[in-house]
């Protein structure tokens, strides 16, 4: 327990608990637009760009008022440096044949080499090592640097939170926030600016590479979570202020750099939010592919049914097997036994599915022996083949074979169900059976217009030696040709199916 | 209020042209108030260059264009919007409801928040294009013509005066399809004007009061009666005419 008190007891800590969650809670919000905006990489450069500016501004405001007031200098030079890499990083890739990735490399990896430069020349006048730059130091924050932490971060999140829409709209859609007159440029270097001041603030606490950790991991955690933004931001900043904690609990006890133990625990926090979140997760994404069912099985078990075969005949493992039935009782295919709860019967819609897979395997294997293919190797085709069953396939195959009612084994060909206005054609009078009812609702072409708009009719026979359709109407019966019974849009009237039923 | 007399959109002489290369080459017309406009023309003609420039989007070479009397800019806000492709990060973390509450954007400065109007408004635009029942979902996790149907529903929250449509109908299903067209019929009810890219010469007759032929220059300007004649489309879209029979709308 003491563990846990005891470390509040120095100044230090409780000085670098608050100062951290601070820095933290301003860059979880703002790393938030980084992340959806894919700015990370220029969060990195804009970060490292900062050291000339860093250091010259210390340089002049140590000459102007020696030993003084240098969190000001340190704090413009900043923003000048970052102004300078943003415009010339825009500038760069405006130019043919250098790309925006590219820029952003050259500009950084520039500016920084001169802040080393300047750093190294002007050692002894300076009071900030490339180390420190590097590292911050979190147990030796100053006042000074507190309040300029304290200022920078209320200025951060308060801007997002009064603009957070304008932020939004430009991140999102920058075509409409152009249109209302927002202009995306303006929220870019807004963004921009934020980036450069955390930095300013944050630098000589965590130390420049722990803060584009602080901007980029909370952010993305957060983003595995949730689906809206403000969500996004309150998570970031609990996810950052918890990577603080940890973290210094945790330099605490095995007495290792602030910095780096907090941005340890942030990455840590990120590995368990990966390996968890519930939708994104690897753990999430695991279960749903174990838990889905294949298709396949669903259609293979279908036909089973449809045939009242017994449902050990389907080649698939008795686990695999009762998943897919639990799932095609959810969708409706399967509903149970009126009296008998526990035994599944074809739905209305299950029936219908299921002949109409049942048509698909007929049509494949009927299509494959008329092109000379060998009967066994043309139902083992079918077999694969059957689940690739769109209609406009199945219906042109009925069409090629003249519409057979029964197949190669004199199995009869069940007749398709009801035309799908969005997803399916037309169903069209060649593709009824005798027996079926229906009404007419449309022609393809004008030879078909024999027949009145929503005349009902009994299809009656159907010649396949004559290759006609007898079918009656109200005006006595009507003879069709292929051509004609093609051409008529129908629509099938209900009638009532036998159902099959088999206990599972 | 706007004078009804004062033609929405006004373009004299418009010409733009990208690197040198003209797409839009003197352009002249008015389009009076509450119509509902096709614009049509093959690919590449500047169809969408047209909408852009009415937006202010492009760099005009010569020419103005003016909405209700006004230069562009001082009409934003009377215009709303649906690009042909937006530039959209679709696992963007906004719900439907969120995009559809943008369109009150402009209405609503960064000290305010939404008023129950606002929200009335947004209802009354996703029940429009039926998509109320999707308000809580991610924007990623819809189809694309209900992602089109969402982005409709924005520009109607936006109550412009003008709504801009870059081909509204490319690639969605008959639902879609039917939903754009009610929409189209509604808007015209309630004065606004509407101008649509467009693409099948078989139903832009049903759709549009006028349309606009356009490939580089003004081919036509009319009602669908006076444009769609056979001559004169395949002089515009040239061998890539498939003939088309307007009384049937059966190909001959
Ligand atoms: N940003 C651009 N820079 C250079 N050329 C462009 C640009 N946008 C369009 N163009 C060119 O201008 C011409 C007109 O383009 P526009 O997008 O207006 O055509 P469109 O009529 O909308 O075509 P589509 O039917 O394919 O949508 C095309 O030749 C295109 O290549
Ligand atoms: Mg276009």
């Amino acid at each position: 327990m003491n563990a846990f008190f005891e470390p509040w007891t120095h100044a230090y800590f409780v000085k670098a608990m608050v100062g951290g969650s601070i820095i933290a809670i301003a860059c979880a919000v703002l790393g938030c637009y980084i992340v959806l905006r894919k700015m990370a990489f220029i969060g990195d450069a804009m970060s490292h760009a900062l050291l000339p500016g860093v250091g010259i501004g210390y340089l002049v405001m140590n000459a102007l008022i020696p030993g003084g007031f240098t969190a000001g200098g340190l704090l413009l030079g900043a923003l000048i440096a970052a102004v300078i890499t943003s415009v010339s990083i825009s500038a760069l890739s405006r130019i043919q044949r250098i790309n925006e990735d590219a820029a952003i490399g050259i500009v950084y990896t520039g500016l920084f080499a001169s802040g080393v430069v300047i750093l190294t020349r002007y050692q002894q006048h300076i009071n900030i090592d490339l180390n420190h730059f590097f590292q911050g130091d979190v147990y030796g924050i100053s006042w000074e640097d507190m309040w300029l932490s304290a200022v920078i971060g209320s200025l951060v999140v308060g801007t997002i939170i009064l603009f957070y829409r304008y932020f939004t709209i430009v991140s999102f859609d920058p075509i409409m926030a152009r249109s209302i007159g927002l202009h995306a440029g303006f929220i870019h270097t807004s963004l921009t600016i934020m980036i450069a001041l955390i930095c300013v603030a944050g630098i000589s606490m965590v130390g420049v590479i722990m803060i584009v950790g602080l901007l980029i991991t909370p952010a993305a955690l957060a983003y595995l979570f949730t689906d809206r933004l403000p969500r996004m931001m309150i998570l970031a900043a609990a996810m950052g202020v918890l990577s603080v904690i940890t973290g210094l609990y945790f330099s605490e006890w095995i007495n290792a750099s602030g910095g780096g133990a907090i941005m340890f625990a942030g990455f840590a926090l990120f590995l368990i939010g990966l390996i968890v979140a519930p939708n994104h997760g690897l753990i999430a994404g695991w279960l749903r592919r174990r838990r889905l069912v294949p298709i396949t099985d669903i259609e293979d078990l279908l036909k089973a049914f449809y045939e009242k075969r017994d449902l050990e005949s389907v080649a698939i493992p008795v686990s695999r097997r009762h998943r897919a039935i639990r799932k095609m009782t959810m969708e409706g295919l399967l509903e149970p036994r009126v009296g008998k709860e526990r035994e599944r019967i074809l739905s209305r819609r299950g029936y219908d599915e299921a002949a109409h897979i049942l048509r698909s395997h007929q049509l494949w294997e009927h299509h494959f022996i008329e092109q000379g293919m060998d009967p066994h190797r043309a139902h083992e085709a079918a077999e694969t083949l059957e689940h690739l069953h769109d209609r406009m396939v199945l219906d042109r195959f009925d069409d090629e074979l003249g519409h057979p009612q029964t197949d190669t084994h004199g199995i009869p060909i069940p007749g398709e169900r009801e035309a799908d206005s969005d997803e399916y054609p037309d169903l069209t009078l060649s593709l009824l059976r005798p027996g079926d009812r229906g009404r007419v609702t449309g022609y393809l072409r004008d030879n078909a217009r024999c027949l009145p708009l929503r005349e009902p009719f009994l299809l009656e026979t159907r010649d396949e030696t004559g290759d006609f359709w007898q079918i009656m109407t109200s005006a006595g019966p009507i003879r069709l040709n292929h051509e004609q019974a093609d051409a008529l849009v129908v629509e099938r009237l209900p009638d009532t199916d036998p159902v099959s039923g088999i206990s599972v | 209020m706007i004078l009804t007399t004062v033609p929405a959109i006004a373009m004299e002489h418009l010409t733009v042209s990208y690197g040198g290369k003209p797409v839009l080459i003197d352009i002249s017309l008015n389009i009076p108030q509450g119509m509902v406009v096709g614009i049509m023309g093959p690919n590449g003609a500047g169809k969408s260059t047209l909408i852009k420039s009415i937006m202010g989007f492009v760099p005009r070479d010569f020419g103005t264009v003016r909405l209700f009397g006004k230069t562009v800019d001082n009409a934003r806000g009377h215009v709303a919007y649906v690009p042909q492709r937006g530039q959209i990060d679709w696992q963007f973390p906004v719900t439907v409801w969120d995009v559809v509450m943008m369109g009150r954007y402009q209405y609503t400065p960064w000290y305010r928040s939404f008023t129950s109007r606002d929200r009335h408004i947004a209802e009354q635009a996703l029940a429009d294009v039926r998509m109320d029942s999707f308000r809580n979902r991610q924007i990623g996790q819809l189809s694309g013509g209900q992602q089109q149907r969402v982005f409709m529903a924005r520009a109607l929250a936006q109550q412009a005066d003008i709504l801009l449509l870059d081909e509204p109908f490319a690639g969605v299903d008959a639902a879609t399809e039917r939903a754009i067209s009610a929409l189209l019929t509604a808007s015209k009810a309630q004065g606004k004007t509407v101008l649509v890219v467009h693409h099948d010469l078989e139903t832009a007759a049903e759709f549009f009061d006028r349309i606009i032929i356009v490939n580089r220059r003004l081919f036509a300007y009319g009602t669908p009666r006076d444009v769609l004649k056979d001559d004169l489309l395949a002089g515009v879209y040239g061998g890539a005419l498939r003939k088309i029979n307007w009384n049937t709308g059966a190909d001959t």
